[in-house]
């Protein structure tokens, strides 16, 4: 049996849902916007594995029947349980009812989709940088300074085609650097900022799901592509090939993350290079099925019907 | 005993941090040069760090002008994730927006560095050091650490089956703090009961008497309180811990340890332990311990 676990509100966990479905792939889902509220859960730990069950509407599962888990609880609503004005007590609950089913899905020894002691890299973008070099793909020329000298010494050293992003997994729009914002590089001495020099070319995002690679093309003139038409630039996708070697770091880079499936970020330049940005641990895949009509959730679903090597 | 000469050691952790001041004692008594800050890469520092296509270098401007080059460290001491430490004048959004984006780079650099670190924490660690029980047992098992059994669960006569093993005794051990409660009278059990049916909670067997803690450092443990357990469980612990402390490469940990039906267990396991609860022979044992770690040798 497949557990499911995240919000309906989430569209990746209902298109995970709808692709089962569709599969007939039998699963159960976990609704981390209704839970605790229209669930029961018994989880014991005696010995190295955690038993118990988890019962939801019309439904009892064991946890020894459980063969996958695909999850996206940072994605879930995570409504708090109890009734409250006071934010810092719902804030509390909510994080009770969270921390109890991360450990869980921590502990489960089937494949799960993906643990998140693996995701943690992703709230350090330098730190993945440091994973994806030792994984031999190439990364952007990098500053993370608090020095507004250092600072401005980098971007002329680019030429001015700098960019700069956020250093941790909080969601920021990749910018580049202006005339403007170099004002206000003094702001850089309450903490650092991370700077990279533009790499020109074509966006690749790259899915791995176990083994498979797919691979998407897409092409446009804005920096950040996710805001590409909102910002009234052009976007077009298309699958792409990549060649084995780049596919081989692709793999090696989701294994060595101790991920099962992961939204890699790339650029091919115009020499043909291959230049890799960061690794989403929880990607967000369906904007890239729909774009370029890649099965990537046909992919996970397999993955999880047939389970893998638990990682 | 042999000095360390001009090297210089970075220990980041805050003024009031008695591990810090210790250790700091110990390396200028080596007439080590040492910096002592809760904000590495911000504040009075002025912190820069180039990589990619090129060798990775980094780089600390101290405010009267100093400037200690990535490969001019001799060691790192980690008590603190980084700042800033100062709220006054931010908004609570654009604070903790600030804490994550320094630890972030914190975290990632401590990687980069050459030189000793204790400890060099991987950002599932880092971010999430503060941990329950239930979540570090597998592997303290796996390292032949015992570890009290757990539960949790939203069902308040589950909770009791659960205590029935020990008497109809248990202690609530909620997930996102520190705090313990024992439930242990029909007037706990009415409270568990209705915190259970609003949300899960967790349950662990219940203790006997004080705890002992273990520190780990630098493959050396220090007890407080080591005359709670018997010379066995002592050995068999120690040997789980240093293999814990190897496994996952920290040359600090703690383990707080107490007595269950089963024999002792471990209750808890600390990565950023305080040093004041330590009588003042182990405090030095830990403080030598730690110098050791990062390079000292005496």
């Amino acid at each position: 049996m497949i557990l499911v676990c995240g919000g309906l509100a989430d569209d990746v966990t209902a298109f995970v849902c709808a692709r089962l479905e569709y599969e007939g792939d039998p699963y159960r889902l976990l609704d981390l916007g209704r839970y605790p509220r229209d669930y029961a859960v018994r989880w014991e730990w005696e010995g190295d594995t955690p038993a118990g069950e988890i019962a939801g509407p019309g439904w009892r599962l064991d946890l020894a029947e459980i063969g996958a888990v695909y999850t996206r609880c940072g994605a879930a609503g995570w409504p708090s349980p109890v009734a409250t004005a006071d934010d810092r007590s719902a804030a509390a609950a909510r994080a009770e009812c969270q921390g109890g089913v991360e450990v869980l899905l921590e502990q489960l020894p089937c494949p799960v989709v993906n643990r998140g002691g693996g995701t943690m890299a992703n709230m350090s973008k330098p730190f993945q940088l440091g994973q994806i070099a030792r994984a031999g793909l190439g990364v952007p020329d990098t500053i993370v300074t608090s020095d507004p000298e250092a600072a401005r010494a980098f971007c002329a050293e680019c030429g001015g085609d700098v960019i700069f992003k956020s250093l941790s997994g909080v969601r920021s729009i990749v910018r580049r650097v202006a005339e403007h914002d170099l004002e206000r590089l003094a702001l850089l001495r309450h903490g650092p900022a991370q700077f990279q020099r533009y790499v020109p070319g074509d966006n690749i995002r790259v899915h791995t799901v176990g083994d498979e690679i797919i691979a998407t093309r897409i092409r446009t003139g804005a920096v950040d592509y996710r805001y590409a038409r909102g910002r009234g630039f052009d976007l077009a996708m298309e699958p792409t090939r990549l060649p084995g070697w780049v596919e081989d770091a692709c793999r090696a880079l989701t294994t060595g993350a101790g991920l099962l499936m992961a939204g890699i970020d790339l650029k091919e330049t115009p020499e043909g290079e291959y230049v890799c940005f960061e690794v989403n641990t929880s990607p967000g895949f369906i904007w890239f099925e729909q774009g370029s009509g890649q099965p990537i959730s046909t992919a996970l679903a397999a993955l999880l019907r047939r389970g893998a090597p638990a990682v | 005993m042999t000095g360390v000469g001009a090297a210089i050691y970075l220990l980041i952790g805050h003024d009031d941090d008695l591990c810090c001041r210790e250790v700091a004692d110990v390396l200028r008594a080596r007439a080590a040069r040492v910096i002592v800050t809760p904000e590495p890469l911000a504040g009075e520092v002025a912190f820069s760090w180039a990589f990619g296509a090129r060798p990775s270098s980094s780089s600390l401007r101290l405010a009267d002008g100093t400037r200690i080059d990535r490969d001019g460290l001799a060691g790192v001491l980690v008590r603190a994730q980084g700042g800033p430490v100062e709220g006054e004048g931010w908004t609570v959004e654009d604070l903790a927006y600030a804490r994550t984006e320094t630890s972030a780079a914190l975290v990632a650099w401590l990687w980069d560095l050459p030189c000793p670190v204790v400890n060099r924490l991987t950002p599932d660690l880092w971010f999430g050091f503060r941990r329950p029980l239930v979540e570090w047992r597998p592997l303290l098992l796996r390292h032949g650490i015992p570890a009290a059994n757990g539960l949790i669960c939203g069902d308040a006569a589950a909770a009791r089956g659960f205590a029935r093993r020990w008497g109809g005794v248990a202690v609530y051990a909620p997930l996102t703090s520190r705090a313990r409660y024992p439930v242990a009278d029909e007037a706990s059990w009415a409270e568990l009961a209705k915190i259970s049916a609003q949300l899960p909670v967790c349950l662990l067997e219940p203790s006997v008497g004080a705890a002992a803690y273990a520190c780990v450092a630098g493959g050396v443990v220090v007890w407080q309180g080591r005359e709670l357990l018997s010379g066995g469980e002592r050995a068999a612990m120690e040997s789980g811990l240093r293999s814990l402390a190897a496994g996952l490469g920290l040359g600090l940990i703690e383990a707080e340890v107490r007595r269950a039906g089963g024999g002792a267990r471990c209750y808890g396991l600390e990565l950023f332990p305080w040093l004041e609860r330590y009588d003042t022979a182990s405090r030095d044992a830990i403080v030598g311990a730690l110098a050791g770690s990062l390079g000292v040798v005496g």
